[in-house]
């Protein structure tokens, strides 16, 4: 077969898959979905926002997991981290590029207060309008990140167990949480109605902090400039 | 009026969309980050459209602003590590 024919076979099958999804997604049922169900259940949640209630507290377990995803690709990353001996490219981060420029040195300290109050205000937000830890530890993230690029006196140790309490932080707390309802012979992660609207604001206020230095770790988790021996060993 | 206006903006973004990720597909690798970040931002105002603020901000933070330093850190490796070996680029 030649490559021409090739393509054309190709773009044939390519457009019968997309007339296939179009027509199906043209004659789907019409189901109520679980919108009503949520609503239903708002104020059994805790909390005021349905899609909070929903991540925190009707799946709880995804966040959790989610959130458990997120600490192992930080792992991940910082076990790339080369020996005992920090090369100060490991510290220095984004800082190891070319000098950082005047308007980011003017700019940095009027933005990241600016920048940790918004993520706080997200967090508070998260329970009765759109927001949450994840976007609030988005911010957080940034703020660091551009804390990290100004080349100031902050950096991520990942030998600190400060860090490492700090990162996985929120996982813990959301765990421990999670397992207070059983004292009381409910299941993992049911939270009674009554302090449901608390255990999920402070959950998610964990979240947030461990987020925010999770994806500034992983954006300085390994050295811009690894060690030369770290090289060397990967080469044949 | 307003109805018209809001259809032509959602025509307007659905033909931009197709066109950012037509552009992300880019061979120069640098070209590919950007655009998509811009699929990215596109994406943020397409799910606040369809009504979904939540996602919408998490696509812009996530989707668009995090997954685009990583990209853009991880180009910024491998030019690097091209220049250690004295290949091109």
């Amino acid at each position: 077969m030649t490559r021409g024919a090739a393509d054309i076979l190709v773009s044939l099958l390519a457009t019968a898959l997309a007339a296939g999804l179009v027509w199906s997604a043209v004659h789907l049922p019409a189901a109520p979905g679980l919108a009503g169900l949520v609503e239903r259940n708002l104020e059994a949640s805790g909390v005021e926002s349905a899609v909070t209630a929903v991540l925190l507290n009707f799946r709880a377990y995804d966040t959790l997991l989610e959130i458990g995803v997120l600490l192992l690709a930080v792992i991940g990353a910082l076990s790339l981290h080369p020996g005992e001996e920090l090369s100060p490219a490991a510290t220095e981060a984004l800082s190891s590029g070319p000098e950082p420029s005047p308007m980011l040195m003017w700019f940095v300290p009027y933005m990241v207060p600016v920048a940790f109050v918004i993520a706080g205000y997200l967090w508070w937000a998260g329970s009765t309008i759109p927001g949450g830890a994840f976007q609030g530890g988005t911010v957080l993230g940034a703020a660091l990140v551009l804390l990290l690029l100004s080349g100031r006196k902050f950096s991520i140790r990942p030998e600190a167990v400060a860090t490492r309490l700090w990162l996985s932080g929120g996982l813990l707390f959301f765990l421990a949480a999670g397992a207070v309802p059983m004292v009381t012979g409910d299941a993992v992660l049911q939270w009674s109605e009554e302090w449901s609207g608390i255990t999920i604001v402070l959950i998610e206020a964990g979240l947030t902090l461990s987020i925010g230095g999770c994806l500034a770790a992983l954006v300085v988790g390994v050295p811009a400039h690894p060690p030369e021996r770290a090289l060397r060993g990967r080469r044949p | 009026m307003t109805e018209n206006l809001g259809l032509a903006f959602d025509a307007t973004l659905a033909m931009l969309l197709v066109w950012a990720s037509a552009q992300a597909t880019s061979r120069d690798l640098f070209r590919a980050v950007v655009m998509f970040i811009v699929l990215g931002l596109l994406a943020s105002l397409a799910w606040l459209r369809l009504g979904a603020p939540d996602l919408a901000m998490t696509e812009a933070a996530v989707g668009a602003g995090l997954t685009g330093v990583l990209l853009l850190d991880t180009l910024g490796r491998l030019r690097w590590k091209r220049q250690k070996r004295g290949g091109p680029q």
